[in-house]
């Protein structure tokens, strides 16, 4: 290849990658989130084990809550811990120890990682000890900029949440009742689909009956 | 070259959801646990908020303009309450699709996909 198609192609994966080649790197905070999202969500296909699965999902779930942040998506961000993280990997876990035999293996709930699991949590902390002190002294100057400076205005002029408040209750209301009539719905359905079965529930009052009433009905 | 005058642009952000959405397409298809195909659907409407919400921080303004006429100063979050609708959705088929994983564990004793096949032919 000659010089100048060389040129070209730098100039090509530069627009493709976002500069990513280039000496300011100014989407780092991008690749760094694509790259958890991407590792984890791959565990998440091919680990056999289904809670390492369900813990990996979380941590990908995560990961997409920093994209929307650098999507200046606040307010969904914030839903996106909530219920994804919170209550959907919950979810998951629950059903997921209700059938124990998944894995072929009875759970283990004993605690061999003690030591690493210290370890991560005393680092998180000094993490977030000394984002927290050099962001209320530093203001995000210093040799931890490319670390802790989103690519945009940290504190946006405009509210997301106020914003998407009042379009969700005005332009799109109809719409949110009928997720609302859907959230009911699948809650009584689940319900309904996750009872015990009609056998169980016969023996269930069979059980509830005093023994004189059962001794006279026999 | 300063972080504001930069932004990512945006087919970065599509890329990124393609390569989650194929992830979780692999799982669907690859998986043999009703669990582990549930978590996989999962990653595939993640990805499709994460296009979403991309798209509506780009041209969100501009379908504003098109669609309604009484939004016309603010900047639209149209993507972001599809995303939200989008989560919801989620959600609910989460729950419906867990107790459905239950019941055809306790009726089958196992939840394993290629053992529940009644409805098949």
């Amino acid at each position: 290849m000659s010089l100048q198609q060389w040129e070209s192609l730098g100039t090509y994966l530069n627009w493709l990658f976002g500069n990513m080649f280039g000496e300011a790197q100014p989407h780092m905070h991008f690749w760094m989130l694509s790259i958890i999202i991407c590792v984890s969500a791959f565990g998440v296909v091919t680990v056999r084990n289904l809670i390492h699965a369900a813990m990996l999902m979380s941590l990908t779930f995560v990961g997409v809550a920093g994209i929307f942040i650098l999507l200046n998506a606040e307010f969904l961000a914030a839903v996106q811990v909530f219920i994804y993280a919170g209550a959907i990997v919950v979810l998951v876990i629950f059903a997921i120890m209700l059938s124990e035999n998944i894995t072929g293996k009875k759970m283990v709930v004993h605690n061999r990682q003690s030591l690493a699991a210290m370890t991560v949590s005393i680092v998180m902390a000094l993490t977030m000890i000394g984002i927290l002190l050099y962001d209320l002294d530093g203001y995000f100057e210093g040799p931890w900029r490319w670390w802790v400076t989103p690519d945009r205005n940290p504190f946006p002029p405009e509210d997301n949440s106020v914003m998407i408040g009042n379009s969700l209750f005005s332009t799109y209301t109809l719409a949110f009742w009928i997720a609302s009539i859907i959230l009911m719905i699948a809650m009584i359905g689940s319900l309904i689909i996750a009872r015990a079965d009609s056998d169980d529930h016969e023996t269930h009052t069979e059980r509830l009956i005093p023994n004189g009433e059962e001794s006279a009905k026999e | 070259m300063s972080y504001i005058d930069t932004p990512v642009p945006i087919h970065l952000y599509i890329g990124l959801g393609t390569v989650l959405f194929c992830i979780g397409l692999f799982g669907v298809l690859a998986r043999r646990n009703a669990i582990a195909i549930l978590m996989a659907l999962e990653l595939m409407f993640n990805a499709c908020n994460i296009v979403l919400v991309a798209f509506c921080q780009r041209h969100g303004i501009t379908f504003t303009l098109q669609a309604f006429s009484r939004a016309q100063d603010i900047e639209s979050p149209v993507g972001q309450i599809f995303a939200i609708f989008v989560i919801t959705i989620a959600a609910a088929e989460a729950a419906v699709g867990l107790a459905l994983a239950i019941a055809a564990y306790r009726h089958f004793k196992s939840i394993n996909m290629d053992d529940i096949n009644l409805l098949k032919w």
